[in-house]
């Protein structure tokens, strides 16, 4: 199982300063989507509770966070505020142009596979890429979290 | 390490002018009047462990906003917590910039001066929960 190392913490805690901060700010701002207190608490609690978790694989740490979204998308109470509230938070978490977009740069690039790659450098760098994409998730919820408790 | 005698150097060199000491006081001072009994102390006590302890400055940021939130907390008052936010992550910012560019010889880059505004960061709230004690210890002497 891949750990991050004090370089990775490096750069993943700059880009939550930098970039995703930023992000969560006009995120809130584009969505002006009322979410209870109570379901922004059980989010936030979830965030914190799976990076407590040790032995858990990055990919599964990231899709508990996914499921729990689309869990709540489906109940049949929850309101259109909030369902377009988890519907565009998933569409930024899994789409190219949202989160993932990070990936693609430059200091990340040790991640990214190419042709060449053996099936064991593959898997190493699929895992170092699971665990930089929760890592990154996991900042922008808690950001996103605080920005929308404080308006409301 | 001749690098770093530098970077603190400086640092010490912004955060020591009476600009920077007539914001902590000011800050300091709405503080005194806002957080006031033992819950109030520990609002700001908690903010300090916060600030000292954290490794990026949205950290303190997050952690004043969530307060905020909460609404009986006391950094909702008087546009505090908000007015908190925006000098330590705008203003403050400014203060950082302002480091580099005496410092462009050493050619820092985005890590370093990330650090440099969690340091400012860490001297302004150190020196805002002073004034805020000493203020709070010269109303209870009145």
């Amino acid at each position: 199982m891949y750990e991050l190392t004090q370089q990775d913490i490096k750069r993943l805690n700059l880009l939550s300063d930098k970039e995703l901060y930023e992000l969560a700010v006009h995120f809130v701002n584009e969505n002006e989507l009322h979410l209870s207190k109570t379901k922004m608490n059980k989010l936030k609690g979830l965030v914190q509770t799976i990076a407590g978790i040790r032995l858990c694989k990055a990919e599964r740490r990231l899709g508990i966070i996914i499921n729990y979204l689309r869990h709540q998308i489906q109940k049949s109470t929850i309101k259109e505020d909030e369902k377009s509230f988890y519907h565009n938070l998933i569409q930024t978490i899994n789409s190219d142009e949202g989160l993932r977009k990070f990936l693609n740069l430059s200091e990340f690039s040790d991640c990214l596979m190419i042709e060449s790659d053996s099936r064991k450098e593959k898997h190493h760098k699929k895992e170092k890429q699971d665990f930089y994409m929760y890592y990154i998730t996991k900042e922008f919820i808690n950001h996103l979290m605080a920005e929308k408790m404080k308006g409301n | 390490m001749k690098n770093n005698m530098k970077i603190y150097k400086e640092i010490t060199r912004h955060t020591a002018n009476e600009k920077f000491y007539k914001m902590t006081e000011n800050f300091g001072s709405r503080a005194a009047f806002i957080f006031t009994g033992e819950k109030g102390k520990a609002q700001l006590s908690n903010l300090l462990n916060i600030v000292n302890s954290s490794l990026k400055v949205t950290d303190t940021i997050d952690y004043i906003k969530r307060q905020i939130g909460h609404g009986n907390r006391g950094f909702e008052k008087d546009n505090f917590g908000n007015d908190l936010i925006k000098f330590l992550y705008e203003d403050l910012a400014v203060t950082r910039n302002a480091i580099n560019k005496t410092l462009v010889d050493l050619n820092l880059d985005e890590f370093a001066q990330q650090q440099i505004h969690l340091l400012i960061c860490r001297q302004f709230i150190n020196s805002m929960v002073i004034h805020y004690n000493y203020k709070l210890q010269e109303g209870a002497n009145v």
